[in-house]
């Protein structure tokens, strides 16, 4: 997986995260390193659609939180992954 | 670099920056960006302004970028100095002096001449190096060495003079080789048909290319063409994916339209009228169906004398001149169209100037021209569908 809104998501719903924080993160978890342009572009995208939005004071230094819808969104693209990831193993096991 | 990346993050659409660019700016700091990052922020910058900045904003920016790119081009391309001389031929049958010209050109820009100049005077020092001679000879024929007939003013008719010119990065370069070829056609036709030195060939002075602002402006205006059309795809994805689609289409559907290959042949006759004899031979009926059973043409036509009458064609060369005649016939297998011209050509018995050629494309149809209108029609019609879509009035329902 490397659709940046969705790592950026995933990386949220561990606790709130400035930009560097979250590259960490994901660079991490996922072995992916999102440039800074690609990030914000992802986090433009997902503060437009409600699914993420600033918290505490406004720094150079901007921690995002995850929103209930966001959380939502989350829920519904891992549980299609997990459907996908499962069918093709059950495959490959009978191939 | 952090300059540079300031300067990336400036392309940004400014209520963007406003309100993300302090945080893109610390993100930078604690990444220690390099080029990586600046090319990503190049990038998101770019779709943002695609998506949020103005069309006509980021298509000037691109214009601005194609302008940098040519420029970048235009100052790295080395220049090219051309040195010329004029030359006349003195009075006499100008068919025959011209035929002398002629032979005295293949002679004097054969390989070996050419690559004996090459050595003499040190041309393509760089070239060498890499490229195979054969290579260069052809190269400094067809681009570097240029010689033209003139026009007399106002008449229009061959004024009996010609220029000789070469091009070369180096201008003392340019004017010794000139010199040297002024010599050898002074020198081949001195017996024949001599020639008058009417403008020795002079040092250039000045570059005669590159044309720098022609660069820059044909940069500027791709530039500008790439925004629009960039940001057209984005916004209105219908208008491309409809000239596509059309274009995709359309290529296949060429493929049912049979190739046909041209061959020419080009006559001569200094005392007869060539077209007039070539006239008469192909509208001889009883001949022509003679060579469609020879040659087994129009197998499914059933009016093939006409067909094959409507496929051959005679035309003089040269504005009215009646000395020379072109002729050509069109077929779908190139080596028939070669085979039967050659037997018409025979029958016509005049001088063959230009034996009839073996066609190697078809040069109908012109696919890419097919493909092209058919894009350029589905971005028309994609763009009146958007434009119908967005006045339509919605229908009220309940």
């Amino acid at each position: 997986m490397s659709d940046p809104t969705l790592l950026v998501l995933a990386s949220l719903a561990d606790g709130d995260k400035h930009g560097y924080a979250m590259m960490e993160d994901i660079q991490k978890f996922a072995n992916v390193r999102l440039g800074p342009g690609t990030l914000y572009g992802a986090i433009t995208r997902l503060e437009e659609r409600g699914w993420i939005r600033p918290t505490g004071a406004r720094d150079r230094r901007q921690p995002y939180t995850i929103t209930g819808a966001g959380r939502e969104y989350l829920e519904a693209q891992v549980a299609s992954l997990d459907q996908v990831l499962k069918t093709a193993q059950r495959r490959l096991k009978q191939a | 670099m952090k300059l540079l990346i300031r300067c990336a993050a400036l392309l940004y659409p400014r209520a963007w920056r406003a309100r993300y660019g302090a945080e893109l700016e610390a993100l930078t700091e604690d990444v220690d960006a390099g080029w990586r990052e600046f090319v990503d922020i190049c990038k998101g910058a770019i779709k943002m302004q695609i998506l949020k900045g103005g069309a006509w904003r980021f298509a000037a920016a691109c214009g601005v970028a194609g302008v940098i790119v040519a420029g970048v081009i235009a100052l790295r391309a080395p220049n090219q100095y051309s040195s010329m001389a004029v030359l006349r031929m003195a009075p006499g049958d100008w068919d025959e002096r011209v035929d002398r010209l002629n032979q005295a050109e293949q002679d004097i820009l054969s390989r070996k001449s050419l690559a004996g100049m090459i050595q003499k005077h040190d041309l393509y020092p760089e070239e060498r190096k890499r490229l195979p001679l054969e290579d260069i000879v052809q190269d400094m024929r067809n681009r570097h060495v240029q010689i033209r007939m003139l026009n007399a003013p106002k008449t229009n008719a061959p004024a009996r003079a010609f220029t000789i010119s070469f091009e070369s990065d180096d201008p003392g370069k340019a004017l010794d080789v000139t010199k040297e070829l002024t010599g050898r056609f002074i020198a081949a036709m001195k017996d024949t048909a001599p020639l008058e030195l009417l403008d020795p060939a002079n040092r250039p002075l000045y570059a005669s290319r590159p044309n720098r602002l022609v660069m820059l402006t044909v940069g500027l205006v791709l530039g500008l063409l790439t925004g629009m059309v960039l940001v057209g795809i984005r916004r209105w994805p219908l208008v491309p994916l409809a000239g596509l689609g059309l274009a995709i289409l359309a290529l296949p559907a060429t493929y049912l339209i049979p190739d046909v290959y041209r061959s020419i042949a080009v006559l001569r006759s200094k005392t007869a009228d060539p077209g007039q004899a070539a006239r008469q031979v192909v509208s001889d009926r009883a001949y022509l169906q003679s060579l469609i059973l020879q040659f087994g043409l129009y197998p499914k036509e059933p009016n093939a004398v006409e067909q094959m009458q409507r496929s051959l064609n005679v035309r003089e060369v040269g504005a009215g001149n009646r000395k020379f005649c072109s002729v050509q016939f069109d077929y779908s297998d190139r080596y028939k169209a070669q085979g039967v011209l050659k037997e018409i050509v025979a029958r016509i018995g005049t001088e063959v100037l230009d034996p009839p050629s073996l066609p190697e494309q078809a040069f109908t149809p012109n696919r890419l021209a097919i493909v092209t209108t058919a894009l350029l029609a589905g971005l028309l019609a994609g763009t009146v569908a958007l434009a119908v879509r967005r006045h339509r009035t919605p229908v009220l329902v309940g």
